[in-house]
């Protein structure tokens, strides 16, 4: 479903994501880790068109992201992780225009809507305007506003920033609904209990580069680390290296 | 180091930091933006020079009309600098989001408060160099005065520009307090300045019925006069000032300077202690949630879906686009302000009797009429219409990712600008001409041309918004304040002067009778109007193109 092949993407001297090779499969869930900077966002970016790779290509349901663009867009939906909605509109408003952006019919575009907002409680809120709502609130909208047109490939980029645990509990619910009904899903996050929780296969990537990738099981036995993710993770990563500098900070304040 | 010496030090390395990357900048954009300035400047200069030349022209009464121009400046400069004082202290004082940052540091309300203050005077005051420096030297080469005139006139303007601070930021923290809320507020601010503004234009209510020359220019400057020679207004106490310099009566300059100075000195007491005890509370009640006014189906969707011609994600688009706009006062206020100030103008051409005047002068009036529109057309599309496509950088994962064009997205924008300015622009000059009861050939030339102005503004605005979009920014003011927006304005102000400018000079010669014959005026009409339809299609067009080019390439 998600395919690509050398994708590079520099911006002047720096190395962003560098010959990146991916295959994720219909109905799977990919989670993408790797430390601040390492490049999640940029190769999410470049998945979902926004970007343009210096090299290589990205294909969506075997459609290349940049030469079909509108079409791919159709079957995408992209959760960003500093999402930004319109404050001067209504929850509901907002949702009917996303929805009619992808053509869905406006009967089944109301329902649809008005469905969501029971999952995620937003029936008192729907009228009011986005600007007097609380992040987490705004964080359903956004859930609603990517799902709305039934993508059948979920990009994620830092998927549950500000929910609170009912919030959280209902998405990782859905989402693995959404997986076993066929859809992909392509998750990046710094919460690895969540990764661990949900994901099919593990892409680890630093410095740009794609250190590892495969699922649980695989990343135990590449890393030499049973346990936690969290340590497995930190090995490939080599920030365990960086144990002797904490032992060494003094903390004089 | 004191807390105050940090925060200056914050403030000069923010500075330091910004000129450092000047060097980096495109040769080629320093070049315009000192272009530009430059041009600004001698324009402004000339204006000054040629109103100067042209009260002198007229004779003893030109001497005392000129003398009254100086108060008058002044004047204007002391309720322009108050009222942008009054809108910059609410963004920098209240809304700036480092007021959050500095409440989180052990900082007393007031310190902060005189922090933003400071940074919310210079905000609102810089630009106003710009139109004392063409003016000073303007009057001081005319009155062959010397340097003591300028050295006088930078001592006596910099209280003043402190004195109208104390005064702007006073009356918006005395607003805040009282008033609920932030839409009140504004709907409060713009019925006070339209209120002042038509005060100001009914003001002349008895008119003599001579109709030349010098008696047209008096009745529009006399009912002006008393109020700048008010002795309460501190303006007056600059303007006497400057005027005991350039006579040589020092003593009673020193007397007006320290009755500036002593007044700012006591003013920034009444401030300081204001702050101490409101600031807080008011910065507070506007940081908290609005009352949530519930927005059950809107008029605005039926309305725009009856345009079944239109695509429904165009439409979804104009839906989003018209709500966003009237649900922010900020932004309609300002149209409401300039445009309202304009309609008012229009609306009382009548009660000047200009209706009645010559054919010159109505022919003159009718197409500053058009400049004045296009021109106000020409800022507000810099302020809304230029910085709309990288504003919705900020909603990439929305419309980026939605399987609709760019092109369709700028298109819509055109259109929907384009519709609105048409409706207000159009409105305003029929308003004009029907005021003035101006020719048929006025009536035609005045539409086309308006509408000609609108068609290029747009779609200059719309065009160069999208080949300059920059999808990182968040602040409309540095978008349209950056090469892009300057360019944008810059080529509207060419075109203004080439289309409005050569037309109008075209009907002024005739009616002055230099232009010899109708056979001449209609080759002249119709070459003109050959040139002003391939300028505007060429502005219109190419920027719109270059627009669609450029969105293809970019990236979020």
């Amino acid at each position: 479903m998600i395919k690509t092949v050398g994708l590079c993407k520099h911006f002047g001297k720096k190395k962003a994501v560098q010959n990146l090779n991916l295959e994720i499969k219909k109905g799977e869930f990919f989670t993408f880790l790797g430390p601040n900077a390492a490049g999640k966002t940029t190769t999410i970016k470049m998945l979902t068109g926004l970007l343009k790779p210096t090299s290589g290509c990205a294909y969506v349901k075997d459609k290349d992201i940049q030469k079909d663009f509108l079409e791919a867009k159709k079957i995408i939906g992209y959760i960003p992780d500093t999402p930004f909605l319109y404050d001067k509109l209504t929850p509901r408003e907002f949702v009917e225009l996303v929805g009619t952006l992808y053509g869905l019919e406006r009967g089944y575009l109301l329902e649809a809507a008005q469905d969501y907002f029971d999952f995620f409680s937003l029936n008192e809120v729907a009228d009011i305007l986005i600007e007097n709502l609380s992040h987490g609130l705004q964080q359903r909208i956004v859930y609603i506003a990517a799902l709305i047109h039934r993508p059948e490939v979920i990009f994620i980029d830092e998927p549950l920033v500000g929910l609170d645990p009912h919030s959280i509990h209902l998405i990782k619910r859905l989402l693995k609904k959404r997986t076993s009904q066929g859809t992909t899903i392509f998750m990046s996050t710094h919460i690895l209990s969540i990764a661990e929780e949900l994901a099919d296969r593990i892409g680890i990537i630093d410095k740009g580069e794609m250190i590892a990738q495969g699922t649980f099981d695989e990343l135990t036995k590449t890393s030499g680390v049973s346990g936690k993710l969290e340590d497995i993770f930190l090995k490939l990563t080599k920030a365990l290296d960086d144990e002797s500098e904490f032992s060494n900070f003094k903390d004089k304040i | 180091m004191s807390q105050n010496s940090a925060i200056l030090k914050t403030r000069f390395n923010i500075l330091k930091n910004t000129l450092t990357l000047l060097p980096k900048e495109p040769i080629l954009k320093d070049a315009f933006v000192g272009f530009f300035v430059t041009f600004l400047l001698a324009g402004g200069f000339f204006l000054f020079w040629k109103a100067l030349e042209f009260f002198d022209n007229l004779g003893g009464v030109g001497i005392i009309v000129v003398n009254r121009l100086f108060y008058l400046y002044f004047m204007g400069l002391f309720f322009m600098l108050v009222f942008s004082n009054i809108i910059i202290s609410y963004a920098t004082i209240y809304r700036s989001p480092e007021v959050k940052f500095f409440l989180k540091h052990p900082l007393t309300y007031s310190k902060i408060f005189m922090v933003k203050f400071l940074e919310s005077m210079g905000l609102s005051s810089w630009a106003f160099f710009f139109i004392l420096g063409p003016f000073l030297l303007a009057f001081g080469i005319h009155g062959n005065l010397g340097l003591d005139f300028y050295l006088a006139s930078i001592m006596f303007f910099l209280p003043l520009i402190v004195l109208a601070a104390i005064i702007g930021t006073a009356v918006m923290m005395l607003l805040l307090k009282i008033i609920p809320n932030k839409r009140t507020l504004i709907a409060i601010l713009v019925g006070i300045t339209i209120a002042a503004i038509f005060a100001i234009i009914r003001v002349d209510v008895v008119r003599p019925p001579a109709l030349d020359e010098t008696s047209f220019f008096l009745r529009r400057l006399l009912p002006y006069t008393n109020l700048s020679n008010s002795l309460f207004l501190p303006n007056f106490w600059v303007a006497e000032g400057i005027t005991a310099v350039i006579q040589g009566r020092y003593e009673q300059a020193l007397f007006w300077w320290l009755l500036l100075f002593s007044n700012v000195c006591m003013g920034i007491l009444v401030i300081h202690s204001l702050a101490r005890r409101i600031y807080y509370p008011v910065w507070e009640k506007i940081q908290s949630p609005s009352a949530t006014k519930i927005y059950s189906k809107s008029s605005i969707d039926s309305m725009v879906n009856r345009f079944k011609f239109i695509s429904p994600d165009s439409r979804a688009m104009v839906i989003k686009d018209i709500k966003l706009f009237s649900r922010d006062a900020v932004q309609w206020s300002q149209f409401l302000i300039f445009f309202g100030i304009l309609a008012i103008y229009f609306g009382n051409l009548q009660s000047y009797s200009y209706h009645l005047y010559s054919p010159m002068w109505k022919s003159l009036i009718s197409f500053l009429n058009i400049f004045a529109t296009a021109l106000v057309l020409a800022s507000l599309g810099a302020r809304f219409v230029f910085p709309q496509l990288s504003l919705e950088g900020r909603s990439f994962w929305v419309l980026g990712l939605a399987p609709v064009s760019f092109k369709k997205i700028l298109l819509q924008k055109f259109w929907l600008s384009l519709f609105f300015s048409l409706f207000i622009s159009v409105g305003l000059i029929c308003l004009s001409n029907h005021m003035l009861e101006v020719s048929k050939t006025i009536w035609v030339v005045s539409l086309s041309l308006i509408i000609l102005s609108c068609i290029s503004s747009v779609g200059l605005s719309c065009g160069l918004g999208a080949v300059f979009a920059d999808f990182t920014v968040k602040n409309p003011a540095a978008i349209f304040s950056g090469f892009g927006g300057t360019l944008n304005f810059a080529l509207n102000l060419i075109y203004l002067l080439l289309t409005v400018g050569v037309v109008g000079g075209v009907f002024h010669f005739n009616a002055l009778g230099r232009i010899a014959g109708i056979v001449i005026l209609k080759k002249y009409l119709v070459l003109c109007a050959l040139g002003v339809v391939i300028l505007s299609a060429i502005c219109c067009v190419v920027p719109l193109y270059l627009g669609m080019r450029a969105l293809r390439e970019k990236e979020y």
